[in-house]
């Protein structure tokens, strides 16, 4: 050791970059570094060069013209006067929709699935089997072409639930499916509180006070059963508690809707179509259905493995500590294999959310559509477009995987 | 050393090969082959038979341009495009005319860096709706369901129509003329709208024509031609008078034909004397 320190001390050669150990690999970081901007300026400089060659610009002028075509689904006040870059946002918010409700069911079908496939009874665990294996081995443009095709071929014409039609509307006469949409009641309010306008759309203040009700009550319940927890910690009794948790979810809810004058608007059928309910379209319908079952599949199997990777002694071991399944389950086994859950969770929800721009398959105008279908096309801007879609579904991924990676953070294993 | 002239070679033909599209007609010329973006299948404009044989209006504007640049008019790689990738196909050089029954615009002229080169029909956007459905006007069309082929003119004039005349319809986009045919006849719609045209060899298609009838109103005026890229004169020209001489005089079916250049005065080819003569 002393005798390598004390080598005789050497002026910097050239070639030490090369053959010396210390400097090598920050000589290939940078070699590598350099050829890799090379690469990149090339690029640029040859989409730049061909542009002008074709006398095209760069720039996202075309974003404030007016659009001038219509969008069959919007959450939001559009129509062909609003401006290209109001078609993008309606395109985004629909696919945001999809993505949203397509994570919750493919969320609630994968963990029900999932956990009814190491169920005992041959009969339903073989079922599950049978529903993982085809959905997850199939395209999910398949599914969705399949299931659109369901709809529309075999569904009856809104034309058929007139008087001495072939058709009828289900639930009480309050739902009709179609061949086009699915009419159902729309809820309206006799108290409306209005909408708040924040610049770019307006929200609907009925939606914030129900949603604002909702979150208040579960709080509640949240601090009710820590309480009981407590309790339970200091004197060994755990107080009943149900009839709280019951009344704090439902009440406020049902509260603030009965305030606000909550009523439904029944469809009906005046002229072509269906009027005074929500027309939730085939497109949708289909898009949400087949992306939620193909995700669900995945979940499920997911689910399975992180049930599987808790090992059996856990449940044995709560068994002889007297707790039935249900509780061992909520206890034990769930809180451990949800650290196994999450991740891999996590890219099945980007991957829902980036299948969603198959809806050009089914003409569902979400981003795709709008700012890269007919945008796109009117406008002529392929590269500004391309670019402006892959920059928002890159921040709407990363969106999406920093929130579930916090709440990954949460139920982790803590390591004290 | 060998290694990197290899590269040093690849990247500069590279280089080159990026700039390279200077003249199209020297690329028809060197590939031997006419590339000619057609729309995917409408009777009448482009269509092909059982056999694959491409046969229609703007087909005979692929076959005549070959024909004046290669002297063979079977010369042609049909390219089917649909209305939304037609104007990229053209911009890209994956063709090298566009005669696809595309509406000449101003927007399509200026911002996408197209040149029309010509007329070869005048259309106009009407609606087809089933005869059992009653309705004998356009404007009998409020809160009707009508699909509509995204990226077209016909889906910008259709949300004016409507926004005129103070009435509201649910568009269904669909991507081509065979998908809005079937979703239209599986009642997906109650009206389809397109080029009166393309209506009308849609509906000679059908299986029962006579029960859906093509509305009087006619919504816009559709000038259709075949495009080139903006920039390149040469073959703008070229494309431009194989238009006018086809609508000159129709084009015969068979004689012998010589590449352009080569001065060939007898066997009464319009085509050729106006593409030769330059006395006036």
């Amino acid at each position: 050791m002393a005798i390598a320190s004390d080598a005789p001390k050497q002026s910097f050669r050239l070639s030490q970059l090369l053959y010396d150990t210390r400097y090598r690999s920050t000589t290939i970081q940078v070699v590598v570094l350099m050829l890799f901007m090379a690469v990149a300026a090339w690029l640029v400089d040859n989409t730049i060069t061909n542009l002008a060659a074709r006398g095209k610009d760069f720039n996202f002028g075309f974003l404030g013209i007016r659009a001038g075509y219509d969008i069959g689904q919007r959450l939001i006040a559009y129509d062909s006067d609003s401006t290209h870059a109001r078609a993008m946002l309606v395109g985004l918010l629909n696919t945001l929709l999809v993505a949203f409700l397509g994570c919750i069911v493919a969320t609630v079908v994968g963990v029900f699935v999932g956990v009814l496939r190491l169920s005992k009874n041959w009969l339903v665990s073989r079922l599950m089997t049978v529903y993982v294996e085809i959905f997850r081995n199939v395209p999910v443009l398949l599914w969705i072409l399949i299931i659109y095709a369901v709809f529309t071929e075999a569904a009856p014409l809104p034309n058929a639930f007139r008087e001495g039609g072939a058709a009828s509307m289900i639930l009480f006469d309050t739902v009709a499916v179609t061949n086009r949409y699915t009419a159902v009641p729309d809820p309206l309010f006799y108290r409306s509180l209005g909408n708040i306008d924040i610049g770019i759309f307006l929200i609907s203040s009925d939606l914030l006070a129900i949603i604002a009700a909702v979150v208040a009550g579960w709080y509640a319940n949240r601090l009710v059963l820590r309480r009981a927890t407590a309790v339970q910690n200091a004197t060994g009794l755990r107080p009943v508690t149900w009839w709280k948790t019951l009344a704090l979810l439902i009440l406020p809810g049902v509260l603030t809707l009965w305030a606000l004058g909550f009523h439904l608007g029944y469809p009906s059928l005046r002229g072509f179509n269906f009027t005074g309910g929500i027309n939730v379209s085939n497109s949708f319908m289909a898009l949400w259905l087949a992306l939620s079952l193909y995700t669900g599949a995945f979940i499920a199997e997911i689910v399975r493995a992180g049930v599987l990777a808790v090992s059996h002694g856990q449940t044995e071991a709560a068994y002889a500590l007297g707790l039935r399944p249900g509780r061992t389950m909520n206890l034990v086994i769930l809180p451990q294999a949800l650290r196994v859950i999450i991740p891999p969770l996590i890219s099945q929800f980007l991957n829902l959310t980036k299948n969603s721009s198959l809806a050009i398959a089914t003409g569902y105008l979400d981003l795709r559509g709008t700012l890269g279908g007919i945008t796109l096309n009117q406008t002529g801007r392929e590269l500004e477009t391309v670019l402006l879609m892959m920059l928002i579904y890159l921040v709407l991924s990363l969106l999406i995987s920093g929130a579930m990676n916090i709440y990954n953070a949460s139920v982790k294993l803590k390591e004290r | 050393m060998k290694k990197s002239v290899f590269f040093g070679t690849l990247a500069t033909a590279g280089l080159v090969a990026g700039f390279a599209a200077a003249s199209t007609l020297d690329d028809v010329k060197a590939r031997g082959e006419l590339n000619c973006g057609v729309n995917t299948g409408l009777v009448g404009f482009a269509a092909p038979d059982a056999n694959g044989n491409w046969s229609g209006f703007d087909v005979a504007i692929c076959k005549a341009v070959a024909a004046a640049v290669l002297g063979d008019p079977s010369k042609v790689k049909y390219v089917p495009t649909s209305g939304q990738t037609r104007f990229t196909a053209l911009a890209s050089g994956e063709v090298d005319v566009l005669a696809r029954n595309s509406t000449w615009t101003f927007l399509r002229d200026n911002d996408l860096k197209l040149d029309f080169v010509g007329v070869n029909y005048y259309d106009g956007q009407g609606f087809m709706v089933p005869k059992a459905l009653g309705v004998s006007s356009a404007k009998e069309l409020d809160g009707a369901t009508i699909c509509i082929q995204t990226g077209t003119t016909t889906e910008l004039n259709l949300a004016d129509f409507f926004k005129a005349n103070n009435m509201t319809y649910q568009p269904i986009a669909i991507d081509s003329n065979a998908e809005g045919e079937q979703q239209y006849l599986a009642g997906a719609c109650d009206a389809y709208t397109t080029d009166a045209s393309g209506l009308a060899a849609t509906r000679a298609a059908f299986a029962n024509p006579a029960d859906h009838i093509i509305l009087p109103e006619i919504i816009s005026k559709e000038p259709l031609g075949p495009a080139v890229r903006h920039g390149d004169n040469q073959w703008g020209d070229i494309v431009r008078w194989t238009l006018n001489a086809l609508i000159g005089r129709p084009w015969p079916d068979d004689g012998p034909r010589q590449p352009l250049g080569k001065t060939r005065h007898s066997g009464g080819w319009q085509l050729r004397r106006n593409l030769c003569r330059n006395d006036r």
